[in-house]
Parts: C-alpha cells; sequence; structure tokens
C-alpha cells in the first residue's frame, strides 16, 4: 500500500524536529484552521520540479525559540537566527519529504524559506495537513502541491 | 598543519552549526570564513587561501552547485576540497556535484561525520565506499 502523503509529512517532520532539535513530538489531528493565537510563528519554503508547491509551518513563538536554541546548543537566539533556525528546519523537511513522495531521481529546486507574516495565503486546498504536540504546544505543517498525481491507495 | 575553511550558508544558525560541528570535531582549524551565498563567497575567496570550503546547495544570489562550478572552473580556486552539506535528496544532482569533485554531507549531520569526511578528504586517495571522490592535496598549507 502506497504511504498517504500525510504519514510522509509527519516522519519527514517528527524525524527532523528530533535529530536536528532534539525535541520530541507526537502526532495528533490535525484542525483544519490552526487556531489563529496559535501562528505567531511561521515560515513558507516552495519547491518546482516535476510538480511545484510549498510547506507552510507555524507554532507559537516559545517552540521557535526553544528549536533555536537547540540548534546553537544552548546559546540565547537572536530574532535572525530563531527565523533561519525555522527556516532550516522547514529546509531540512522539506530535503526529506520530496525523495519520499518521488524518489531519489528526480530533481527539485528549493526556494529559500521566508517568513509567512505578510505573505498572501495560497489559492490551492492543502494536500496534507498534520500537527504535531510537543510539550510546548502545537506545530502545524500544510503542505500544497499543485500537479502531483498520487498512486492510486490499493 | 591548521586548515582554512569557509563556510557557506545563508543561514546564520546552519553557519554557527557548522562552525560549532568544525570545533568539536577534532581538525585543527586555521581561519573560518563565513559567506551568506556564492557570490560572497567568491567575493572573499578572491582575497583568502581556503583550504576547505563547506556548502549549501539552495541559497540566494548563487547556489552551491553554481558556486561548485565556479570554483572549479577557476585556475586559483579548482584544487580547493568542497563539502557539499545539504539536505539534497536528489540521487541526480549529488551524482552531479559528485562529478565535480565534491564530497557530500546530508543535513542533519553530526560532528564527527564531518570530521570523518574531512579527514578522508584530507588523507588523499582512500576510497571509503561512498562514491566520493578524493582530490589531491593542495594550497600553500599542504
Amino acid at each position: 500500500m502506497a504511504m498517504d502523503l500525510e504519514t510522509k509529512l509527519y516522519q519527514s517532520a517528527a524525524r527532523t524536529f528530533e535529530e536536528v532539535c532534539f525535541l520530541l513530538t507526537l502526532r495528533e489531528p490535525a484542525p483544519d484552521k490552526p487556531p489563529a493565537a496559535e501562528r505567531e510563528v511561521g515560515v513558507r519554503i516552495g519547491f518546482d520540479g516535476i510538480f511545484h508547491g510549498a510547506l507552510e509551518i507555524t507554532c507559537p513563538a516559545s517552540i521557535a525559540e526553544q528549536l533555536a536554541q537547540a540548534m546553537l546548543g544552548g546559546e540565547q537566539p537572536t530574532a535572525q537566527q530563531r527565523q533561519d533556525a525555522f527556516g532550516e528546519i522547514s529546509n531540512v523537511i522539506t530535503g526529506n519529504l520530496l525523495p519520499a513522495i518521488v524518489g531519489t531521481e528526480l530533481v527539485f529546486d528549493v526556494t529559500a524559506p521566508a517568513v509567512l507574516a505578510g505573505q498572501e495565503p495560497l489559492s490551492w486546498r492543502p494536500s496534507a495537513r498534520v500537527r504535531l504536540r510537543s510539550d510546548e504546544g502545537p506545530i502545524d505543517l500544510a503542505l500544497y502541491i499543485e500537479g502531483y498525481q498520487p498512486e492510486p491507495k490499493t | 598543519m591548521k586548515l582554512n575553511v569557509m563556510v557557506v550558508d545563508d543561514s546564520t544558525v546552519m553557519r554557527a552549526m557548522v562552525t560549532k560541528s568544525l570545533k568539536l570535531c577534532g581538525i585543527e582549524l586555521g581561519e573560518v570564513l563565513e559567506a551568506g551565498n556564492g557570490v560572497e563567497a567568491l567575493e572573499r575567496l578572491a582575497g583568502t587561501w581556503v583550504d576547505l570550503a563547506l556548502i549549501d546547495v539552495n541559497m540566494p544570489k548563487m547556489n552551491g552547485e553554481e558556486l561548485l562550478y565556479r570554483i572549479r572552473g577557476d585556475v586559483a580556486l579548482e584544487s580547493m576540497h568542497v563539502i557539499v552539506i545539504s539536505t539534497e535528496g536528489s540521487e541526480t544532482r549529488i551524482s552531479r556535484l559528485k562529478s565535480k569533485g565534491a564530497r557530500f554531507l546530508r543535513k542533519p549531520f553530526s560532528p564527527e561525520s564531518l570530521g570523518n569526511q574531512i579527514r578522508e578528504m584530507l588523507g588523499g586517495n582512500h576510497g571509503d565506499g561512498s562514491g566520493n571522490q578524493a582530490l589531491p592535496v593542495s594550497g600553500p598549507h599542504f
């Protein structure tokens, strides 16, 4: 049975948070739209290849702070480092996710991660949405893909 | 024998992580320079001797793949050791990078794996079974 997109997104994200930031997470049902109060920090990273799309990650500021601190070995991050850390995590998740979806032969160009605040919302519906629960609160991931035909489930 | 290293990544946090890993992995370091993209890296390389460049792939202005091609196309830089540190998952692109004499280290990585890559690279033509190509050691420090 082909693994569905949400499972691939969940596995790529959970592994990244654990390996890069030592942050253990549990999967829980994703809301259709994350509550506004939880969308304090957000990043969007785009990709273009056999299909194109974007990954968006949002979480409370306290989690972004914790992630950056873990990546810096305990140092207090600056605002720029906090944003960069979150962007780097989105980069690693995307780097793990795309080969999980299409294999390792195809090449994708990945854009630089951008702060989500102030950007126009994407007009497409997310192809997959995952919520991870950490001690500090929820982390929401939304994967947008245009032009992708998933394998039919058997 | 101290190694001058340049870390090229658009993420300040990633540059800090790579630099910290370099210090932890037991390599004797000289100067550690940083650049935020390929353009900045080439500007800095024009004035400073660097033994090893650790470069990301996805960067604004000039990405790591183009930077690698520019390095290999410049007689003053072509013998520089290069390790690409990236989330890149495409074996097609990784093969292209390796064909230009770069080694590849996938993010996330450990200081130990970085140290091993550097030691293998500097150790000459000892195959490690990874398909990475060893380059001859060159430059004023060797």
